[in-house]
């Protein structure tokens, strides 16, 4: 288009064209195709007529020429210039023959015949049978025989304004044709216009709708099942899309909103939760300084009480010995007797605050441990205080390889010692096996003091550890503060205890220490 | 110093009445004859170690029995004063105390304790206290005379 266009002169410049409504153009179109159409039909059929009117215009007057020669012939061999004239006036019946003449041979004229007011003369004649086009005229000549011998020539001058004439009745047909067909293009392509104009005039008309409510529910009208319609079809499935998206858009913004909204909302209540955990926290700091405190001066307490609690019942148990000894003549048996229950009060004491003493030194004692415990040696020495109840009850002892840990020996001792004592203390009627084994878990080490003593029930697992719970009485000596002495070992560094037990079968006694005590 | 002749002198520091009597008890069982001079309190040996007379050589004792658990001044502040005088820093030293526990001892390691003497319950053990006493006498008295 772009080129083709400035090529037309009668079509506008391509910039006014391109800003031209649709229908023009339609219209534009189809005026332009035609008036071509007709110029190039008109054109040729012109070319044609004017070539093949020629062609037949010669033959015409050739065979004229040769009738009137033939008829001439007579005439000139008589000598009869006045047959020959007549013979030419037959001429007048074709109005374009201007003049007409016969020559003699030797070039004189013998008869002619003018068209009225006709003042042309004969051309001279060609000695060959010759017909020449000038520019207005047509020069015919052609020679007269009799039996073989040349008389004369016959010479006629026709007027070419016929010629122009058909042309210009030609060219008034092909302006005539162009009007009326050109009406009935301006016609048809009103027609056209409908047909495809239309669509796309109602396509832009809900395009620019559509973009200026933004409202994508309304729809283009479908005129056809041509391509347009095909075209319209697709813009309504684009906005059907669009429509879906913008809905979903929509949406999606009411939803974020909403979200945004309860995420402030969440943001206010952990600002508020936090608030209170803050206030929690330092509610909860105070009151484990204050634990803190009471415990620690619960501990010194414990300390200072059965360290000070040692002294006179130390005196206790060595003024009624001495008692027994200075008067050990003088006494009575039944008093002797009791002192020596006396000394067993005494002993149990002992053994009781020795317990709490030891139970609180391991809390009072919180610097970082720093020497190296041989477990092996920790338990050999628990071993060899008790060796006495081992050798009683023919205990058969198996230990594994230990570690070698960072920590108090005076904690580890008593932990072993207690553990191992209450599996001598706690037999059955077989004879007594204790193995100690070890073995690691996740980041901890894990020793276990196995019995097949009498067992604990599980109601019991825990009790057991809790200071003064003594499960058995008088039955079985004891403080009831050897577990817990344990127990406090084990959480002091980190670690955990518990039981695992069938009564009548045997406990073991399993603790468990961070694998980071361990000195490589 | 108190030899041959004289008899040798214990400063036994010590609070409790019937453990002073006690420590007698052990002495004279064990027969060891000696002065025994016995301070009630920790403040009152610092004040005697700190008097200008005592820096004589025949007023130094030839063993001091030091109990640790005092009142108002402990048995470690004792022992600082004694080791840091220059007449009283040679003077063997043993300790008197109710507790066997290690840490107390390792507490001590420092200051060249002779012995350490735990306080029995039991009236026989606790009357060996002569003997180990009579044991360092002997022993501080062959080193003054190889002197």
């Amino acid at each position: 288009m772009r080129n083709s266009i400035p090529s037309l002169p009668l079509l506008p410049r391509s910039r006014e064209l391109r800003g031209m409504p649709i229908r023009q153009k339609l219209v534009l179109i189809v005026m332009a195709t035609t008036t071509v159409a007709l110029i190039l039909a008109g054109i040729s059929i012109l070319l044609a007529d004017f070539i093949l009117f020629r062609g037949y215009l010669k033959n015409d007057l050739s065979a004229l020429s040769r009738i009137i020669a033939d008829n001439t012939t007579a005439s000139l061999s008589f000598d009869d210039p006045a047959a020959a004239t007549e013979t030419l006036a037959t001429l007048r019946a074709r109005t374009h023959v201007i003049t007409a003449c016969v020559f003699r041979n030797d070039g004189t004229v013998f008869a002619t015949y003018s068209h009225a007011h006709a003042t042309a003369d004969c051309p001279a004649p060609s000695s060959a049978e010759d017909i020449r086009f000038g520019a207005n005229l047509l020069t015919v000549s052609h020679p007269i025989f009799f039996k073989g011998k040349r008389l004369g020539t016959f010479v006629l001058v026709y007027d070419l304004g016929e010629i122009f004439e058909r042309l210009q009745l030609y060219g008034g047909t092909v302006v005539f044709v162009f009007v009326l067909s050109t009406l009935v293009a301006v016609l048809l392509s009103s027609r056209l216009r409908s047909l495809i104009a239309t669509p796309i005039v109602e396509l832009a008309r809900v395009t620019s709708r559509v973009s200026a409510l933004r409202d994508y529910s309304i729809r283009a009208q479908k005129f056809s099942g041509d391509e347009l319609g095909t075209l319209v079809d697709a813009f309504n499935e684009m906005l059907a899309g669009i429509q879906t998206r913008d809905d979903e858009l929509r949406k999606a913004l009411l939803a974020r909103e909403a979200a945004l909204e309860d995420a402030q909302h969440a943001r206010a209540s952990l600002e508020a939760t936090l608030e209170n955990v803050a206030r929690l926290n330092a509610e909860l700091r105070t009151s484990n300084e204050s634990l803190a405190r009471s415990n620690e001066d619960l501990e010194r307490f414990a300390f200072i009480a059965s360290h000070d609690l040692q002294e006179p019942l130390r005196m206790i148990s060595i003024y009624s010995q001495l008692l027994v000894r200075h008067f050990a003549g003088a006494i009575d048996p039944q008093a002797a007797a009791f002192v020596d229950n006396i000394q067993v009060g005494t002993r149990r004491m002992r053994e009781l605050l020795a317990d709490l003493l030891a139970y609180a030194e391991i809390g009072a004692r919180s610097e970082v441990a720093s020497e190296r415990v041989d477990l092996n040696l920790v338990v050999q020495r628990a071993l060899e205080n008790l060796a006495l109840a081992i050798a009683e009850n023919g205990v058969v002892i198996s230990v594994a390889q230990l570690p070698l840990i960072r920590g108090f020996e005076s904690h580890f001792t008593p932990l072993f010692q207690n553990l191992i004592s209450n599996a001598i203390k706690y037999r059955s009627a077989r004879s007594p096996k204790v193995d100690i084994t070890t073995g690691r878990t996740n980041g901890y080490i894990q020793i276990c003091v196995a019995d097949n003593g009498i067992g604990i029930a599980p109601e019991y697992y825990s009790k057991i550890f809790v200071a003064f719970k003594r499960l058995h009485g008088n039955r079985i000596p004891g403080t009831g503060i050897g577990l817990a002495i344990c127990q406090r070992v084990v959480e002091r560094y980190g670690g955990r205890i518990w039981v695992e037990s069938q009564v009548g079968r045997g406990s073991n006694f399993i603790f468990t220490l961070p694998v980071t005590l361990i000195v490589s | 110093m108190n030899h041959g002749v004289c008899m040798p002198t214990i400063f036994l520091v010590e609070d409790n009445a019937t453990d002073v009597e006690l420590f007698r008890l052990a002495l004279r069982e064990a027969c060891v004859a000696c002065d025994l001079l016995v301070f009630e309190d920790g403040g009152e040996i610092i004040d005697h170690i700190l008097q200008p007379e005592s820096a004589l050589s025949s007023a130094l004792p030839d063993l001091i029995v030091l109990d640790l658990n005092l009142p108002k001044c402990s048995g470690l502040e004792v022992l600082q004063v004694v080791r840091a005088s220059p007449f009283f820093a040679k003077v063997p030293v043993a300790v008197l105390s109710s507790s066997s526990s290690p840490r107390e001892r390792a507490k001590l390691s420092a200051f060249n304790i002779r012995e350490f003497i735990v306080k029995s319950p039991d009236l026989e053990e606790y009357l060996t206290v002569g003997s180990i006493v009579n044991t360092l006498l002997t022993e501080a008295a062959s080193v003054e005379t190889r002197k």
